[in-house]
């Protein structure tokens, strides 16, 4: 098992440099002169070709590109932001308890709201309940986050006044609008994952004779059918995250939330390169350990994969 | 006992209609999945019609109209422009639509393509693609298509790119996993041994027994890309004002919402009604491709 882990940790390695090429290529193409946006519209043209070279914007791709990896895989520096003039990391890492805190919250929302609301779905399976939620659900998937938050925002803020309409300012009361916004989709998606998933499991045969052997309707559901329907419901909270982490871009500029994707969509217009690579890079890393967690969970639950590592190991 | 009756005639009927005949007649008994399918095809007709069938001129605007409140004359109010929004919506259903079946229609073009090659000849090309999407997979789908989107700029055809590069790594993970398993089964050895070529081998006999899955997700696919597009364009990217596009509408309306709400509800209504439809024909079509999963 530690073997595997330290596998995936240093294939993250070449991940996160393929990240980076990618990035860096897709903002060498960004149109625009980040010294003319910089130095201002009022820059004369001896200026702002002094600060290109400066910058280092007049030399070849290759050679900018092998500056960027050396700089940030060699000396693990992101660089410092054209707009401010402070490091990257420090911004980012300022802002990342925003864009962290609403991106986990929705995250136990999805699961804890979203998995309940599945089983319930599943064990009433075709009965009201479960064509009320499954209607929820489906409507859930379909809404625009951005949009909701703004129809939240219109009844819960502005109608009723119960909530601030934006901004970190009255602490938790600031993230319900966001996060419910964010995770509306995700609790829906998870419900009809597990809905589907449980399903499934209670038409096994084991399940059968769970029943017949007389156990209790609570038993053979929480005992037999739950932990054998949740290891494909695993993969979907991986994936969900990396929905929260894209989401809260969107959510946070419709809450004017001083988080990392803020922080990233206000670098893309005044063309502040290092932070939107930075920003891509750390928001990768995270992702990238995320998903590597889901997959050790996903051992833990299963016995049969924990058994293929152990097996294997002892094969070596 | 009766269901036993129908079962076989069911298998009577799939034995005269072939496989696809049986998607689609299991596909035709879904309720949920052809009320999805009908209104879907209306909203279409409506997209391409939209220049006929407008009540107004999209582009026309009026002063007197400002934020005009939606009445009998202007059913969906008018925006800050006044302009008669009804009549934006229906000319704009044209952009979202049309970057949401293009987006997803380039992604899965380019992800069968590269699915089927991975999945049928493995070993170093696998490795080398697997390892390529890999990295696209680590960002998160939202962040790549806004850096994607503002490195092109906006309009319809970058915005489809940007898009569908996002889309890509999952259909070739759905299509290579599917095909795996086929692979191995007795007819493509068959197939193999008579001389097909591979071509034909892809194409009519791995592809057709292993493309449910990315249909369905195509399917799913369209709603989940009219999502994002529309959040690019409410973020200042993608489609751009004065195009009449719903996400740019949102954006545009989204600074007098507290007072004009109606600027933003109804564009926003149309995304969810549009998303709401494909996803509901894209459950029934994951019901009938794989009827186990049903009941």
């Amino acid at each position: 098992m530690i073997r595997y882990i330290g596998k995936r940790l240093l294939w993250m390695i070449p991940v996160m440099l393929g990240i980076a090429i990618l990035i860096f290529s897709i903002m060498y193409i960004c149109p625009g002169d980040p010294a003319s946006s910089l130095l201002g519209p009022s820059a004369s043209a001896v200026e702002l070709a002094a600060k290109r070279e400066e910058m280092g914007l007049n030399d070849p791709y290759i050679v900018r590109l092998g500056r960027y990896l050396y700089q940030t895989f060699i000396k693990f520096d992101l660089g410092t932001s054209y707009k401010f003039g402070t490091s990257v990391f420090a911004g980012l890492m300022e802002r990342m308890q925003y864009t962290l805190v609403i991106a986990l919250l929705c995250m136990a929302l999805q699961v804890f709201v979203g998995t309940p609301l599945g089983i319930m779905a599943a064990t009433h399976h075709n009965g009201v309940w479960d064509r009320v939620s499954m209607f929820l659900a489906l409507v859930g998937v379909s809404i625009p986050a951005f949009w909701l938050a703004l129809m939240l925002v219109l009844i819960f803020a502005v109608n009723l006044g119960w909530l601030p309409t934006s901004g970190v300012s009255n602490g938790l009361a600031s993230f319900i609008l966001p996060c419910i916004a964010n995770s509306f989709a995700g609790i829906a998606s998870q419900a009809r994952h597990t809905r589907s998933s449980m399903l499934e499991v209670i038409r096994s045969d084991y399940i059968v004779t769970a029943k017949a052997k007389g156990l209790s309707r609570r038993t053979v559901l929480f005992k037999h059918a739950l932990p054998n329907a949740l290891i494909p419901i695993i993969t979907i909270v991986g994936n969900g995250m990396g929905m929260m982490l894209g989401g809260t871009v969107i959510i946070e500029n419709v809450f004017a939330i001083p988080g990392v994707g803020r922080y990233m969509t206000d670098a893309i217009n005044s063309r502040d390169y290092p932070v939107v690579m930075g920003g891509v890079l750390i928001l990768g890393l995270i992702f990238s350990l995320i998903m590597l967690l889901v997959d050790i969970v996903y051992a833990f639950v299963d016995p049969r994969i924990k058994a293929q590592y152990e097996g294997r190991k002892g094969k070596k | 006992m009766s269901t036993a009756v129908k079962d076989t005639h069911a298998g009577v009927r799939s034995r005269r209609q072939g496989q696809f005949g049986q998607v689609m007649h299991r596909l035709r008994k879904n309720k949920v999945a052809m009320v999805g399918l009908v209104v879907l095809l209306l909203l279409i007709l409506m997209a391409i019609l939209s220049p006929y069938i407008t009540p107004y001129d999209y582009a026309k605007t009026s002063k007197a109209n400002r934020y005009a409140l939606p009445s009998w004359e202007h059913l969906f109010g008018c925006d800050a422009m006044g302009r008669d929004i009804l009549s934006r919506i229906m000319y704009g259903a044209r952009a979202s639509l049309w970057l949401g079946l293009m987006s997803t229609l380039v992604a899965t073009v380019v992800g069968v393509l590269l699915g089927s090659l991975v999945g049928y000849y493995g070993g170093k090309v696998d490795n080398i693609v697997m390892r390529i999407l890999d990295i696209i997979q680590a960002i998160p789908g939202m962040l790549l298509s806004i850096a994607i989107s503002a490195a092109l700029g906006s309009g319809i055809g970058n915005t489809i790119l940007a898009l569908s590069i996002g889309g890509i790594p999952m259909t070739v993970r759905l299509l290579r996993g599917s095909i795996l398993t086929v692979r191995k089964q007795e007819y493509i050895e068959a197939a193999e041994k008579i001389n097909c070529s591979k071509w034909r081998v892809i194409t009519s006999h791995i592809l057709p027994n292993s493309i449910a899955p990315v249909i369905v997700s195509v399917t799913m696919g369209i709603g989940n890309t009219i999502l994002q597009a529309a959040s690019l364009s409410y973020i200042g990217l993608g489609v751009q004002p004065p195009t009449p596009e719903w996400g740019a509408m949102l954006s545009e309306g989204k600074s007098m919402i507290t007072k004009y709400p109606h600027l933003c509800i109804f564009p926003g209504l149309a995304i969810m009604l549009v998303v709401l439809c494909l996803n509901m024909l894209g459950d029934g079509l994951r019901d009938a491709m794989d009827p186990k999963l049903k009941n």
